[in-house]
């Protein structure tokens, strides 16, 4: 697993961390902010009277919550003190004891109601600002009950109204009257009142503080998201149409170059070499494009260029896959240097929506032409075909053979998948986890059913300029075919038309008959007769002998290893020396039947040779053919 | 410069040259005097250069392979050269020493110059003298083999006749199991692993170093090989045909035998496995970077401080990688490490080598380190780092045209080089808050390492932490006294508050310590200490504000800052929880060291290969994977269940096999492909293990910080508050 240093979560995560805790702050902040004034430094929430009746913060407290109280604050609701202790009225009038010393509009403190007067009870810890409750001696000692030194005052001298004696009950009644006596009882029950939990000043805290967290949190998460939406380079945009191809060489200016050496001791990797007096670039794989040879070069004629790869079979496209050579020419597929089935399909799809996008109106009513032909009824094909009956284009497509051959020809029980996660699902040609053959029967049926019009055996001959459109011809079974298009889509990909074998081939045979190998696992165990030896052969004959059990024959027309890379050369001969391969020189295939081959060998003898699968690799006409027919390589 | 002594230019190697290769000579290379029982070269230097003895005489000596004390290979006297295995594998190093025996003198001729030169010359001269070389330097290196010390000169002379040396590469295939045995290798230079497949995975049975004889029991027998042999790193072997070979040991049976190494051995064991599947890594490694997977908390705290310690804020250190377990050298315990992608310093860069600018260097200390301002991005070093340590970055400072007048380039390729330039040693290892990431010499601190290479003394290295909990301990009986401390009066409020405050300042001086670059003096030489009292503090803290707050949550703004204090120690406390319980239970569901975001991309990976996996198998497999382990590896609670069953990836295996084995009547292993399969779908669940690890580590540190944020915010308030009431 080779990664770059690219933005790691290591890395992003306290980034993430630290935007988020500011964000923290600042919700928590606003949250303080809107809180009600005067709650956030008050001693506590309003009492419950208080807040009953709504009364602001300004009533009492002049212009902002904290100021001291205003003169008259409280007397002008309730009405002045009843009646007062002389002790009390002593200190009040030296301007010692206010209405607050003794009575809170904060905090725990209730009203009861007497006598239709609303009166604030005092709290023992107001009282005990002065008093001290547990002398037996002190004067307010009789007004405390015995044992309960919290909570409030039972003592309701200072709130006697002179009127209305009630009926006496214990020493209170008696002497106070019932409803002061049933207040006190109210009084020392209203301390744990469900109704003090449900204010909202006890929940504000818990509110602020999960206000400015969940803020918070939603950052964090909210930049995680963020990271894994951010479209990634490889992922996607550009490289679905486009192949990136960037080289640096040098350029040997072969009239000016010396023969001097200079750059081939220059370069490190020995990517240069002197041929006949004159400088080659021989190992361009090797080359840094530091240009040290550059620097060495005494007379400049050799520079280091960026150079595009050399891609002589790939048609030069448009960012809409529109061939810029042949206008209204369309690629799509593995043409476009762009592999995978899912890719092909998405380009099908793009090319597709691009034409129904760009075509004026004007071509669309023309009477005997098509909107669209679709040249080759692979993946990319049959997607383009199906988007394009999506959209109301008239379309048809032209294979050469049969419906998705290149899957076709894919070994028997492929698991043709891809993981859905990846794939923007376009049009109805679905790609799952699925064996090969089942892929083939879903995209025939979905064919079938979307009435997309495919012609299987017409091969495409030509694709030329015809006024506004374009017309195709093709080789059917009966003979020519004409089309004409407004925009034609070639999308036959790079298998070209591969050569077939020729060799008599029983009916039931056919399927054991395969012209490419994408998996060699599949054949592990199995009888197979792989036919040529070209590169993509011998490399075939390495990859299948290396399965357990695999018999391997190889049949060669030709006398010896007459082409093919050294590398594979050697690997076949080691094979064949170890006996894992039979290699059967200047053997051609006679017949092929279910279980068996009939090779005629070099001697003229023939040999039955059993098989489960045979490989025709025998090369084939390339799909640059076509192209270059359609003029999409001008210049060449 | 001096000129050389004509001596040497009359040597066979030299003669001939004209004015302008001698110049060029000479210039390159320099003229040695050197007293009697001086050393030309010793054993592990650096190989780039032959010399050519002018006067006196030198003795080359080598420890034989099996041998304890080197003993006498040749005598070079004047007019002939030493060192020749520079030749062969420039960049190598010495297998022998040569010491004057004799006051001498000797010319240093630098391979590469020397090639350069010779390749003006005529062309078949240079293949001529180079052949020369080669021919001596084969001489030392069998002489310095195993088989020297069995054979005699007569008989090894007639090896030398028929050798054909091979030069190989990382991963190069010397001979396939199952190929037929035609020929023995003696180990030059390098390391070789000898490979069964086993389960379609190569199994590595020895390793083979130099010195040593590679040759299978095939090669008496005849027949095909019974390993594969595949060179773990650049190698140089010596061929000897298998009929000479048995032709020179006729006198001595059974010395093919007791040479050998390789055969019929058990496997390595199991436990080891993994240092033993790279060996050569560990060989090389100057220098290697490991994290304790035990212990590391993937706080991933070792990348940020790399990123945020270079100019160019990219981070060397990437914590992905592969895990290995190792036997502790200095007490024998076993050890699970991450090896990170960080650079190993190896002894013999293969960066450095292939760098065509000289822009990688390596210090007297081993450190290799890029020289940014001689960097022209090729990437050259990028691709020659077998384990992916070096990168291109882009360039943020400097340009290569301050010092090269070269092509601009955009990249300039970074790794880690222990942070050189700082004299208190790396950053990443000042950093961790855990103690788990530590800079060790596999041959030092790797008890198989060491037994398999040949190390030195064995060093205690390996990571080691020192434990918090006795400090958290402590602090927690402290906080609850405190807490039971009545505060009623209005100065013991006070006094508490304060108090409360500067514990809540200092913690919060934890994250300046860990996230701010400090000039040197306030740096700390590392984190651990700081994290200990970091969470000894925080414990503190809890008791202070009980007894500050008198245990109930007050309206306002202070309440809120309750509140707040609250959410984060219990955010601060499941996140040290987390740390001290998470990384071992990870441990047990790792294979390799990855990142979190890594952790979906190799789910989708694994279920790609199970279907890879399924092709082309029988329905009987088909069927068991859809019946048993589909829904195995899809199960809704699998993840929970692998962590609560506390099995390790392996046991868990087994245990899925066993399962298998019951419900198919006869082991696992004999339906075709079922063994890949279990292994993927256990590897799936652990997948989902991992991420909830994962997740649980890194949840609670964000929340953490986010919540003393406002913490501090509130406090600020509170304080504001408090003022303004006065």
């Amino acid at each position: 697993m080779k990664h770059g240093f690219g933005a790691v979560s290591d890395l992003s995560w306290p980034r993430r961390a630290l935007i988020a805790a500011a964000v923290a702050v600042v919700g928590v902040l606003i949250a303080l902010a809107s809180a009600p004034r005067g709650q956030l430094a008050a001693p506590g929430p309003l009492s419950t009277q208080h807040a009953r009746y709504s009364v602001k913060c300004e009533a009492c407290h002049g212009d902002h919550p904290g100021a001291p109280l205003k003169a008259g604050a409280c007397v002008g609701c309730h009405g002045d003190h009843p009646s007062t202790r002389g002790a009390h009225r002593a200190l009040a009038s030296r301007g010692a004891l206010g209405c607050a010393t003794c009575h809170v509009a904060h905090g725990a403190a209730e009203a009861v109601s007497v006598d239709g007067a609303t009166i604030p009870r005092v709290p023992l810890s107001a009282c005990a600002r002065c008093h001290d409750l547990r002398r037996a001696t002190d004067s307010a000692r009789a007004c405390v009950a015995q044992g309960a030194w919290a909570g409030f005052s039972v003592c309701f001298d200072e709130h006697q109204t002179p009127s209305a004696p009630l009926p006496a009950r214990g020493v209170c009644a008696r002497q106070h009257g019932v409803a002061r006596f049933v207040a006190w009882e109210e009084a020392r029950s209203s301390t744990s009142s469900p109704a003090m939990a449900a204010q909202v000043g006890r929940a504000g805290p818990w509110l602020w503080v999960g206000s400015g967290l969940a803020a918070g949190g939603l950052a964090f998460a909210g930049g995680a998201i963020a990271r894994k939406r951010r479209p990634r380079p490889e992922s996607k945009g550009a490289d679905i149409v486009m192949p990136p191809a960037r080289v640096r060489l040098p350029r040997i200016d072969a009239v000016r170059c010396l023969g001097c050496q200079a750059c081939v001791d220059a370069c490190p990797f020995d990517v240069l070499a002197v041929e006949r007096h004159i400088a080659v670039v021989a190992r361009p794989d090797a080359c840094c494009g530091v240009g040290a040879c550059e620097q060495a070069c005494p007379n400049g004629s050799l520079s280091v260029v960026d150079l595009h790869a050399p891609e002589p079979d790939r048609p030069r496209v448009d960012a809409h896959l529109e061939s810029l050579d042949q206008p209204g020419l369309f690629v799509a597929g593995d043409l476009t240097g762009v592999p995978l089935i899912r890719n092909a399909i998405v380009q099908g799809s793009l090319v597709a929506e691009r034409v129904a996008a760009t075509l004026p109106p004007a071509a669309r009513a023309g009477e005997g032409q098509l909107d669209l032909v679709v040249i080759g009824a692979g993946p990319a094909g049959l997607s383009a075909a199906l988007r394009a009956g999506e959209l109301g284009l008239r379309c048809v497509v032209l294979e050469q053979s049969a419906l998705a051959a290149s899957i076709r020809s894919f070994p028997r029980s492929k698991i043709v998948h891809d993981p859905p996660l990846h794939l923007p699902l376009v049009g109805p040609l679905w790609l799952r986890e699925s064996t090969k053959e089942e892929l083939v029967a879903q995209w025939t049926r979905i064919v079938r059913e979307h009435r997309v019009d495919v012609r299987e055996g017409h091969r495409v001959t030509g694709v030329k300029r015809d006024g506004q459109g374009m017309s195709v011809s093709a080789q059917g079974s009966g003979g020519e075919v004409a089309l004409r298009a407004a925009r034609v889509v070639l999308a036959t990909g790079r298998r070209g038309t591969p050569r077939t074998l020729e060799a008599t081939i029983a009916p039931d045979a056919v399927a054991r008959v395969v012209s490419s190998l994408s998996d060699a696992r599949a054949l592990a165990g199995r009888k197979v007769l792989i036919v040529g030896l070209g590169d993509a052969a011998m490399e075939a004959v390495v990859a299948v002998a290396r399965q357990p059990g695999t018999t391997v024959t190889v049949s060669y027309r030709g006398e010896g290893y007459s082409r093919g890379r050294a590398r594979n050369i050697d690997a076949v001969r080691r094979l064949a020396e170890a006996g894992r391969v039979r290699l059967l020189f200047g053997s051609t295939v006679m017949q092929v039947e279910t279980r068996w081959a009939m090779l005629r060998k070099k001697d003229g003898e023939l040999e039955k040779v059993p098989i489960d699968t045979v490989l025709a690799l025998l090369g084939g006409e390339p799909s640059t053919a076509l192209l270059r027919a359609a003029g999409l390589f001008p210049d060449k | 410069m001096r000129a050389w002594p004509a001596a040497v230019w009359q040597s066979p190697w030299l003669k001939g040259l004209d004015a302008a290769s001698r110049a060029t000579l000479e210039a390159a290379g320099k003229v040695r005097s050197l007293e009697r029982g001086a050393t030309v070269f010793a054993a592990g230097d650096p190989a780039d250069a032959f010399f050519v003895v002018s006067e006196g005489l030198v003795e080359v000596r080598a420890v034989r392979r099996g041998d304890a004390s080197s003993s006498a290979i040749r005598r070079v006297v004047a007019g002939e050269a030493v060192g020749e295995e520079a030749v062969i594998r420039s960049g190598g190093s010495r297998t022998a020493e040569a010491t004057c025996v004799t006051p001498t003198q000797v010319a240093e001729v630098p391979v590469a110059v020397f090639r350069r030169v010779a390749a003006r010359a005529e062309t078949t001269e240079l293949a001529e003298r180079e052949q020369r070389l080669r021919e001596a330097a084969v001489h030392d290196a069998l002489h310095a083999s195993s088989l020297a010390r069995v054979l005699g000169e007569e008989e090894l002379a007639l090896l030398l006749a028929v050798i054909d040396p091979r030069e190989l590469s990382r991963g190069d295939v010397l001979f396939a199991q199952g190929d037929p045995a035609q020929r023995a290798f003696v180990v030059a230079d390098g390391m070789l692993a000898m490979e069964t497949e086993d389960e379609g995975k190569a199994r590595v049975r020895a390793y083979l170093g130099r010195g040593d004889l590679v040759a299978d029991g095939a090669l008496e027998k005849g027949g095909p090989h019974e390993v594969t042999a595949r060179a773990c790193g650049p190698a140089w072997v010596l061929g000897i045909p298998r009929e000479a070979l048995l032709r020179a040991v006729r006198a001595h049976p059974g010395v093919l035998a007791e040479l050998r190494r390789i055969g019929a051995s058990a496997p390595v064991p199991q436990a080891t496995r993994h240092v033993m599947g790279d060996l050569w890594r560990f060989a090389v490694a100057g220098s290697m970077l490991v994290i304790d997977d035990e212990v590391c908390v993937r706080c991933g705290h070792c990348a940020w401080t790399c990123a945020h310690s270079h100019a160019d804020g990219v981070s060397r250190l990437v914590r992905r990688g592969e895990k290995v377990t190792v036997r502790d050298a200095s007490d024998g315990t076993s050890r699970a490490l991450i090896v990170p992608g960080g650079c190993q310093q190896c002894k013999h860069p293969a960066c450095m080598i292939g760098c065509p600018t000289g822009a990688i260097g390596r210090d007297p200390r081993g450190g290799v380190f890029v020289r940014e301002d001689l960097c022209v991005g090729c990437g050259q070093c990028e691709r020659a780092c077998p384990w992916g340590s070096v990168h291109m970055a882009p360039r943020t400072i400097g340009g290569a045209k301050t010092r090269l007048p070269v092509v601009e380039s955009e990249l300039v390729a970074v790794k880690c080089d222990a942070c050189r330039g700082d004299a208190d040693g790396p950053a990443c290892i000042r950093a961790c808050p855990v103690e788990a990431i530590a800079r060790v010499e596999p041959l030092a601190a790797m008890a198989e390492v060491r037994r398999a290479v040949g190390g030195g003394v064995a060093r205690a290295s390996l990571p080691r932490a020192r434990p918090a909990w006795p400090w958290v301990v402590g602090a927690a009986a402290l906080a609850a006294g405190l807490s039971r401390v009545p505060v009623t009066s209005w100065s013991a409020h006070m006094v508490s508050g304060v108090a409360a405050g500067a514990i809540l300042v200092v913690l919060a001086g934890y994250a300046v310590i860990k996230r701010v670059r400090l000039p040197r003096f306030a740096r700390p030489g590392s984190t651990r200490p700081h994290a200990i009292a970091h969470l000894a503090f925080g414990t503190l803290l809890v008791g202070a504000v009980a007894a500050h707050s008198g245990a109930r949550i007050p309206p306002g703004a202070s309440g809120a800052l309750l509140v707040a204090f609250l959410v984060a120690s219990a955010a601060g406390a499941l996140a040290a929880l987390a740390y001290a319980l998470v990384p071992r239970a990870l441990s047990r569901v790792e294979r390799e060291a990855r990142l979190p975001e890594d952790l979906p991309v190799r789910a989708r990976e694994l279920r790609e290969r199970t279907f890879g996996a399924l092709t082309g198998r029988s329905d009987a497999t088909k069927v068991l994977y859809a019946r048993l382990l589909a829904p195995y590896a899809s199960a809704r609670l699998g993840a929970l269940r692998l962590i609560a069953s506390r099995r390790s990836i392996r046991e868990e295996e087994t245990h899925l096999r066993r399962r298998v084995a019951r419900v198919l009547g006869h082991p696992a292993s004999h339906l075709d492909g079922v063994d890949d399969l279990v292994r993927l779908v256990v590897e799936r669940r652990a997948v989902g293990a991992q991420r909830l690890l994962q997740a649980v580590l890194r949840a609670w540190v964000p929340a953490h910080i986010l919540s003393v944020a406002v913490v501090l915010a509130l406090l600020v308030v509170h304080v504001a508050c408090v003022a303004g009431a006065r």
